[in-house]
């Protein structure tokens, strides 16, 4: 018999960062949205927000099953953070560069998922690069400083191929991770 | 946030209306009105000024409001109006209050010394008080 495995990635990153538009874009089914009407304008000009969580699923040709969910990114929904990473295989990290401060905004993240990210199962996902080199040296730079071993990459969440990318790219890490665990030497 | 969801008489006079509800139930731990998108817009209650609790909770609500929402939908069920959580020693309702501009979180937390009927019936005379309030 064919056991079907199921496994749970988390799109962590903060408001506005694009976590439900990237499950949105690849998700097989309508993705299970928990959107309110934002009323903080003044941090972030955005109709919506997510309160709780986003979910979609992904059903590989294997017939494994990708369970994606997606964290609330404001502090204040610090709670649902812990619930969200339990059982979690992986996490695609997403920023925006285009933020006053991007760095900041992704300390938080850094520091809340850090049990994970520490293993490398993680990539991350940077959008808005308007000069390209800087910040990614930037994020790289950022991410050596909290000695995560995490591959970045400049994407654009409401394509398809770029949020596919990322979740390739993830599976490699994770296989590279369980590799060194076989083999420590490497 | 947004200073035009509540002005702040609106903010008094609502303040008074969940005072007036903890009055009448004195069992009543924590009654909050939140916005949607989690934010304390007003709170009473015995545990009232425990630190950042009225806070924690207006996110929970919003949170616990929204998932319930969203389990009612995925089974075809729109138009959610309560949410009722139950626990030993304490029950929470979360009651969706609609104005003809907004839409808010009414939640109350009590420590199970009256019957759920009666808090229930108390939400949403509290609900409706603030909905008058507001428009």
């Amino acid at each position: 018999m064919i056991m079907v495995q199921e496994y749970k990635l988390l799109f962590v990153g903060g408001m506005g960062v694009g976590k439900t538009t990237a499950i949105t874009a690849v998700s097989e089914i309508p993705p299970v949205s928990t959107d309110v009407a934002n009323s903080d304008k003044e941090s972030f000009d955005k109709e919506s927000t997510t309160v709780t969580l986003d979910y979609g699923r992904i059903t590989l040709p294997s017939g494994d099953r990708l369970r994606l969910y997606g964290i609330p990114g404001q502090k204040r929904f610090s709670f649902m953070w812990p619930m969200l990473e339990n059982g979690a295989m992986g996490i695609i990290l997403l920023a925006d560069a285009s933020r006053p401060d991007p760095f900041a905004e992704l300390k938080i993240f850094l520091d809340a998922f850090s049990s994970i990210l520490s293993t490398g199962r993680a990539v991350m996902g940077i959008g808005r690069l308007s000069d390209e080199r800087a910040l990614l040296d930037g994020y790289n730079k950022l991410l050596d400083d909290y000695q995560f071993k995490i591959p970045t990459f400049s994407i654009d969440v409401r394509r398809k191929k770029d949020v596919l990318l990322l979740l390739d790219a993830l599976f490699t890490q994770i296989e590279v991770v369980e590799d060194s665990y076989r083999d420590p030497d490497q | 946030m947004d200073p035009l969801l509540i002005e702040k008489m609106q903010q008094l006079q609502i303040k008074k209306l969940l005072e007036t509800t903890y009055r009448e139930i004195s069992s009543i731990q924590l009654i909050v009105l939140a916005s949607v998108d989690g934010f304390n817009l007003a709170t009473s209650g015995s545990k009232a000024q425990d630190f950042n609790l009225p806070e924690k909770f207006a996110a929970m609500a919003s949170s616990m409001a929204a998932l319930s929402q969203a389990a009612g939908k995925e089974l075809d069920a729109n138009h959610q109006s309560v949410t009722i959580l139950d626990f030993k020693g304490l029950q929470i309702v979360l009651r969706i209050v609609k104005t003809s501009t907004n839409t808010f979180i009414l939640a109350i937390a009590e420590s199970k010394e009256i019957i759920l009927g009666n808090l229930l019936v108390k939400a949403r005379d509290c609900a409706q008080n603030i909905k008058e309030a507001l428009q």
